[in-house]
């Protein structure tokens, strides 16, 4: 009998196939990007017929012609859909880009600098953490005028306290490793340790926090233009269509809200997903899987 | 050469483990600093090579600070797990040279394969991995090596081999050593001088 | 002397990624037999990654998650399949903590030992016989002085009357003393018929208290020999003599490389024929 019986144990916890896990997820990762710029570059390059107002085609059901259907002025639901979600993808990336640099920033200065600094920093941490989101992002937003900038600024103002974390953390780890100080001792500069150790090192980390940032970023801007304080009504933004279609869902016109609402849940899913399988294949605790 | 005086340390908490600790080492002299784990000994090391700061006292090195020192350092410290002082996603080859222009001959003497550059740590050995850890800090420039425990872990045919390369290039460059260990029969095959660490400290 | 553990042909794999999208198999214990009789110490010596630490691992199931683990266990003579392995471990295999981090710092010593399986008498008789107060029993390891410690550390293994006890490492750093102290507890254990096996890099200290060292090489046990031929000089191995000859109190001879290999490949794994 076998100390462990390979195939009928808790040591079998992974098996060895044409694929690995890694391989797997690298493959997620650049099918689900792919899909990702498609979508953004086909949204905003769309001319804007595509979605014009058209009173003979008014609440047509999801057709063959009109996939997701018609709204009450005969706009083509699909191509709005489309363009609502380049938009909110664009305005995603770009928060997510500017409050990831902050968390990098500020995570930087809070390990390097300590005391004072330190203290400072996670005391802005606590306080954005501290207030529901969507509220503080209702309050800049409303404050800055709304729009485009209003929101993306509310987005960025909350959304980098987690990520800052995370950095003053692995930075403050590495700060103390043997290999850091031995580096020092062989007269190289601080610029050099970081750019040599410390970013190869923190690279990844970021790179996982920012596209895990999208997904929030993109949920947060749908949420508070649903709410009326987002973007302004003529833009076909996914918050507006989704809050368009609360008008008519009592009168059983159902897909106007159901495929936006779909689509955005499927793509936030597959930002996710893209960022937990980079995690898979650059995260160093779970490289041994 | 180095003189250590007065030095104190306290961890975080407040606890004191280095208190008032004065020696010197003179240029070319092995010492050992001997003693079980708990009375600071690697501290000690750390803060002599500038590795941490101590709360009171001064480390002088032919009386200037080591901060003074631009470059490489005049002390070198070698931790005793050398895969945490080489950095893990570097090769061999990259570690090795991060630290200063080694003549091929030096590594054939210390026993390092050529193949072995090429490799990542953890690929190797904890004794492979101590020689290369061993040869970073042995540049012509160093005049005090600080070696904490870096045989502990190793068999004892390395680590006949490891210090019998060790104390030849000591020799040639006239480097001082501070050997700090807790096996009594080792520090007298090295060392010139024993310090019993317990005779320094008086806290435990 | 009875044989209380026998391990056939274990081997330990680990599996991990060479770079971003390849993985390896690697190997950390070969092919590796040993048997442990009742009333001895068993030194396992070897250098950090010769798999010493794997085999203590192994025995304990304290492997990390990407470890494989194959071999025949038998307990007592007999077979041993895998779910009876996990209940041997509580009962018949145990291990004595590295060190005092490994007790809970919030919760009174006696009630960590007794692990909520074992009665209170039991920890009170087993402190009796290590020589600690009653009342230590009431205290929190932050209380405890390092020679305590030690003693609690290895109730920890003796209450649940495990015959079986597994060292790993449990004197790096100490003064020697202290680890005299501590590997005559493991000698009294051994004297009640039970058997321990230390596993240790110190050479010197393996020869000191046990009865039998094994010798470790690249997840290989290369040799096993009684504590005593070290001393009577009848090394038949090359490499473990090489390993005696090099201490710094006796030769500290520095053997070349090639000098190394060829030890390892005359002696070859010598405990195979002579068991």
């Amino acid at each position: 009998m076998k100390l462990i019986d390979n195939n009928n144990s808790k040591y079998t916890r992974f098996s060895v196939k044409s694929f690995n896990r890694r391989q797997w997820a690298g493959f997620f990762v650049v099918l689900g990007s792919l899909f990702l710029v498609i979508l953004a570059l086909v949204g905003t390059f769309m001319p804007e017929q595509s979605y014009a107002i058209d009173y003979n085609h008014k609440y047509a059901a999801p057709s063959l012609s009109y996939l997701f259907g018609t709204d009450e002025l005969g706009r083509d639901m699909f191509y709005r859909t489309l363009k609502g979600l380049a938009l909110s993808i664009k305005i995603g990336l770009m928060a997510a880009f500017v409050s990831s640099c902050i968390a990098l920033v500020l995570g930087t200065l809070s390990a390097v600098f300590g005391g004072k600094v330190d203290s400072c920093i996670l005391w802005l941490i606590d306080l954005c953490l501290g207030i529901p989101h969507i509220i503080l992002i209702l309050m800049i937003s409303v404050s800055l005028g709304g729009g485009e900038i209003g929101v993306t600024i509310g987005v960025i103002a909350t959304h980098w306290a987690h990520l800052t974390r995370l950095m003053r953390a692995e930075i403050m780890q590495l700060r103390n490793q043997p290999y850091v100080h031995v580096a020092r001792g062989y007269g190289h500069s601080y610029f050099t340790i970081g750019r040599k150790h410390f970013i190869p090192h923190v690279l990844p980390q970021y790179i996982i926090g920012l596209v895990l940032l999208l997904p929030h970023a993109i949920l947060h801007e749908a949420g508070i233009t649903f709410l009326g304080y987002g973007l302004p009504l003529d833009v076909p933004a996914i918050g507006i269509i989704l809050s368009e279609s609360m008008k008519h869902i009592s009168v059983g016109m159902w897909w106007l809200g159901f495929f936006p609402g779909l689509l955005l849940m499927i793509i936030v899913l597959i930002f996710d997903r893209v960022g937990t399988a980079l995690r898979e294949i650059l995260d160093p605790m779970r490289s041994q899987k | 050469m180095l003189e250590v005086s007065n030095l104190e340390f306290s961890y975080d908490d407040g606890s004191p483990i280095l208190k008032d600790i004065s020696f010197s080492i003179s240029k070319g002299e092995r010492v050992a600093l001997l003693g079980p784990s708990g009375y600071g000994k690697s501290t000690l090391g750390k803060i002599i090579a500038g590795h941490m700061n101590p709360d009171k006292g001064t480390v002088l090195l032919n009386n200037q600070k080591l901060s003074k020192y631009k470059g490489y350092k005049p002390i070198q410290l070698i931790y005793q797990h050398a895969e945490k002082a080489l950095n893990n996603r570097w090769k061999i080859k990259d570690s090795l040279y991060e630290a200063w222009d080694i003549p091929v001959e030096l590594l054939e003497r210390m026993g390092i394969n050529q193949s072995w550059l090429d490799r990542w740590p953890n690929e190797l050995s904890g004794g492979q991995l101590q020689r290369i850890s061993v040869l970073r800090a042995l540049s012509p420039k160093t005049q005090l090596l600080i070696a904490d425990e870096i045989t502990a872990s190793l068999d004892t045919i390395t680590q006949a081999q490891l210090w019998n390369v060790v104390g030849d290039v000591l020799d040639t460059n006239n480097t001082s050593l501070l050997m700090i260990t807790h096996n009594e029969s080792l520090a007298k095959r090295i060392c010139s001088r024993i310090i019993q660490i317990e005779s320094l400290c008086t806290c435990t | 002397m009875g044989e209380l553990l026998r391990i056939e042909h274990l081997s330990v794999t680990f599996s991990m990624y060479r770079d971003i999208f390849s993985r390896v198999e690697s190997k950390g214990i070969e092919d590796l037999s040993i048997s442990l009789y009742s009333g001895e110490i068993l030194a396992i010596v070897g250098a950090s990654g010769s798999g010493k630490s794997l085999l203590a691992h192994a025995i304990m199931d304290l492997l990390p998650y990407n470890a494989i683990v194959r071999g025949d266990f038998y307990y007592q003579g007999e077979y041993v399949d895998g779910r009876r392995l996990e209940r041997l471990r509580g009962t018949e295999l145990s291990l004595i903590p590295q060190s005092i981090t490994y007790l809970d710092p919030t919760m009174k010593v006696g009630k960590q030992v007794i692990q909520e399986q074992f009665e209170m008498d039991q920890c009170k008789s087993i402190f009796a016989k290590l020589d600690l107060a009653e009342h230590v029993i009431s205290l929190y390891p932050f209380q405890l002085s390092g020679g305590m410690a030690r003693r609690v550390l290895v109730s920890t293994a003796l209450i649940s009357n495990a015959s079986v006890i597994v060292a790993d490492e449990p004197t790096p750093g100490m003064s020697v003393t202290d680890a005299v102290e501590t590997l005559q507890m493991l000698r009294q254990i051994a004297n009640e018929g039970k058997g321990c096996i230390l596993i240790t890099h110190d050479l010197d200290l393996a020869i000191e208290v046990a009865d039998r060292v094994a010798v470790m090489y690249d997840g290989r046990i290369i040799d096993i020999v009684p504590a005593s031929n070290f001393k009577r000089g009848v090394l038949t191995h090359p490499y473990t003599n090489a390993l005696y000859r090099a201490l710094p109190q006796n030769d500290f001879k520095s053997y070349t490389a090639d000098e190394v290999e060829s030890f390892l490949r005359k002696g070859g794994n010598q405990h195979v024929g002579s068991e």
